[in-house]
């Protein structure tokens, strides 16, 4: 006689169902196989790099980059991980379409898609993230030649450029809350380190704006050039003091 | 009435047997299939089982599972009727809502509809969307199958780090339909052969845009036009052909069954996508009284990885518990993703509701989509 015939065949049967429900609920949307996929370290460095593990991210890509210098794709996923870090919101800035072309200047309009009060680690991982995509061969950078790690390698240089701009103006002078704008006397205790720091970074956007992609971006770092340049006074310190007196942001 | 039930089978064993074959030419290196290792159509009851159908198929699944299933199943008519479904991820509700409401808001306060775009681009940040719709009109018997089936899904995501860094969006897509027809005959009495010829539509678009070019993902979003022109299929001809050994028992049986899909690969197109042939096998358990039936079943694709992919995309495994006919339950793992469903099956109507993952990236967790599909037929 069959085991699963009669009430032997009713408990097995209830028994099944309960075992699949259980295994169901207990299981839920995760992939049960994970503990046995063998990633790649670029699997796994993308794979931290969406969840946001910055740290991670950074260690992994480093080794691969070394590994193969010319991937330079694995360099732009690289300075996305330290702009990450930084805490640069790159989804806003890009959604924002930042340009020159508005009221605010463009430092103005990255100065709300940064960090409001960055500490050094921060600004030291924009500027890895600028110069890592400066290393970046002029040839491999152009977006003419299509490749898409071009294209994006240069729109990155001109948006994190520009945000290392704000981000050090943003350390160095808190606005005043009432009207927005920067704090006259902390504008003064700027240091000549940090106002060469935020015209080459001006600079550096600027001049890779002319490349393509982040044109208008580009374009706007280079107004904001010419305005400090035309602005009285004897040093650099006291022109771009001026003119970010004449803004509001 | 469920068919292909597991009573013992009272039929004359069939022995004539007609090799229908339809192989297309090798064609040049072109884009290979999206859709990889998983069948063209999946019934929704064995997606529920995990996917494993090579070794035990439901209704039209047959034709595209393993043409080699259909002289098994204890009487020559098995199945003629049609069957709906449709299905959406899990959090389709929260991003319809934040479209719906962005819209209304566009349209209360005059923003431009470039802005409206942004606002459902925003939510495709946390949320994915994809959704699907398949039919399909069936006939088969224990020697010869005629399916006719449309299939069309879309999958919209948007990731803060694309394939270079920049926020992206990406819209993909599946549309299959066409006609499949399969011949299939016991060899012995333990051993069948089957093959299936298809005559299919297949396009597979694929659209990438980073962020900074948000006009054109605007123009994208609000044209329908645009979203359709990337939708436009290819012909293509294939063939298929499926083998099972079936040792019946009183109460149990083992079934072992061999598959290879796209013979000589098939082509859609003189540019279009490309199936590749690849050799799948499956191992099927069947536990059975005289009203109730309990299948278990594994299946491993593309042995040969054709498509080089991770193991875990290849492994379907699951079991199927069915009660009078009339009402099966069902569980597993999809590409080792949790699967389960309900069918319920009415005479001519049947009805059932399946939950189960699938993984549209190359690493588990790059691309999970957590689907739920709804379906209904008639048929008898």
């Amino acid at each position: 006689m069959s085991p699963i015939l009669g009430w032997g065949s009713k408990i097995y049967r209830c028994a099944v169902l309960l075992a699949i429900a259980a295994m169901v609920v207990h299981c839920g949307t995760k992939n049960q196989a994970e503990p046995y996929e063998e990633k790649t370290n670029e699997e796994k460095a993308k794979q931290a790099l969406d969840a946001r593990e910055y740290d991670d991210a950074i260690t992994l890509y480093e080794e691969l980059i070394v590994a193969e210098p010319e991937r330079y794709d694995l360099v732009t996923l690289l300075s996305s991980a330290y702009a990450g870090r930084a805490g640069i919101d790159i989804v806003s800035l890009l959604k924002n379409s930042i340009s020159g072309s508005s009221d605010n200047d463009v430092l103005g309009q990255v100065a709300t898609f940064v960090p409001t009060e960055p500490n050094d680690a921060q600004l030291r991982d924009t500027s890895a993230a600028i110069a890592r995509l400066r290393a970046i061969p002029l040839a491999e950078r152009d977006p003419s030649s299509t490749k898409p790690a071009a294209i994006s390698a240069n729109l990155q240089l001109v948006l994190y450029a520009t945000a290392s701009a704000a981000m050090t103006l943003n350390q160095v002078a808190a606005k005043i809350p009432d009207t927005g704008s920067f704090d006259p006397e902390k504008l003064q205790n700027m240091s000549d380190a940090q106002v060469d720091a935020i015209l080459n970074s001006l600079a550096t956007a600027a001049e890779a704006g002319t490349l393509g992609t982040g044109q208008a971006a580009g374009q706007g770092a280079q107004d904001i050039l010419n305005k400090v340049a035309e602005q009285p006074g004897a040093t650099n310190k006291e022109k771009l003091i001026n003119y970010l007196q004449t803004q509001n942001h | 009435m469920l068919p292909f039930s597991n009573k013992p089978s009272v039929g004359r064993n069939n022995r004539i047997l007609w090799l229908f074959g339809l192989l297309i030419g090798i064609c040049p290196e072109q884009v290979y299939a999206r859709k990889t290792v998983q069948p063209l159509y999946e019934e929704p009851f064995d997606l529920a089982a995990g996917g494993a159908s090579l070794t035990r198929a439901s209704l039209e699944g047959v034709l595209f599972a393993n043409p080699a299933l259909m002289p098994y199943g204890g009487k020559f008519h098995r199945w003629f009727g049609s069957q709906f479904s449709l299905w959406g991820n899990r959090e389709i509700q929260s991003l319809l809502k934040a479209s719906t409401k962005s819209s209304e808001a566009a349209s209360a306060e005059g923003e431009s509809s470039s802005d409206s775009g942004n606002d459902v681009v925003s939510k495709l940040f946390s949320t994915p969307f994809n959704a699907g719709v398949a039919t399909a009109l069936s006939y088969i018997n224990s020697n010869f199958g005629l399916g006719i089936i449309t299939k069309v899904s879309q999958d919209l995501e948007a990731k803060e780090y694309g394939a270079t860094g920049l926020p992206t969006v990406t819209l993909e897509g599946e549309v299959y339909a066409g006609a499949v027809m399969s011949l299939a005959t016991k060899v012995t009495r333990w051993f069948s052969l089957g093959v299936t010829a298809k005559y299919l539509y297949v396009s597979e678009p694929y659209t990438s845009f980073d962020l900074s070019q948000a006009e054109q993902i605007s123009a994208m979003m609000n044209d329908p036009n645009e979203i359709r022109k990337q939708f436009e299929p290819q012909p293509g001809m294939g063939a298929d052909v499926g083998m099972l050994f079936f040792f019946q028992g009183s109460t149990t049986d083992f079934r072992l069954a061999a598959k290879v899909d796209d013979v000589g690969d098939t082509q859609f197109g003189s540019d279009g996508v490309r199936f590749k042939q690849t050799v799948s096998g499956g191992l099927g358990l069947t536990f059975h009284g005289d009203v109730e039936a309990l299948h278990l079943a594994v299946d491993y694709r593309d042995i040969l990885n054709a498509y080089d992919e991770k193991p875990f995309k290849r492994i379907y495994t699951g079991a199927k518990l069915v009660i009078r006919e009339m009402i099966g339950f069902a569980a597993g793992y999809y590409q080792g993703i949790p699967s389960a469903g309900v069918r319920l099956d009415l005479w001519l109507l049947h009805v059932g509701v399946t939950a189960y993952g699938r993984e549209l990236g190359h690493y588990i967790g790059e691309k999970q989509r957590n689907l739920y599909v709804a379906y209904f037929g008639m048929g008898f």
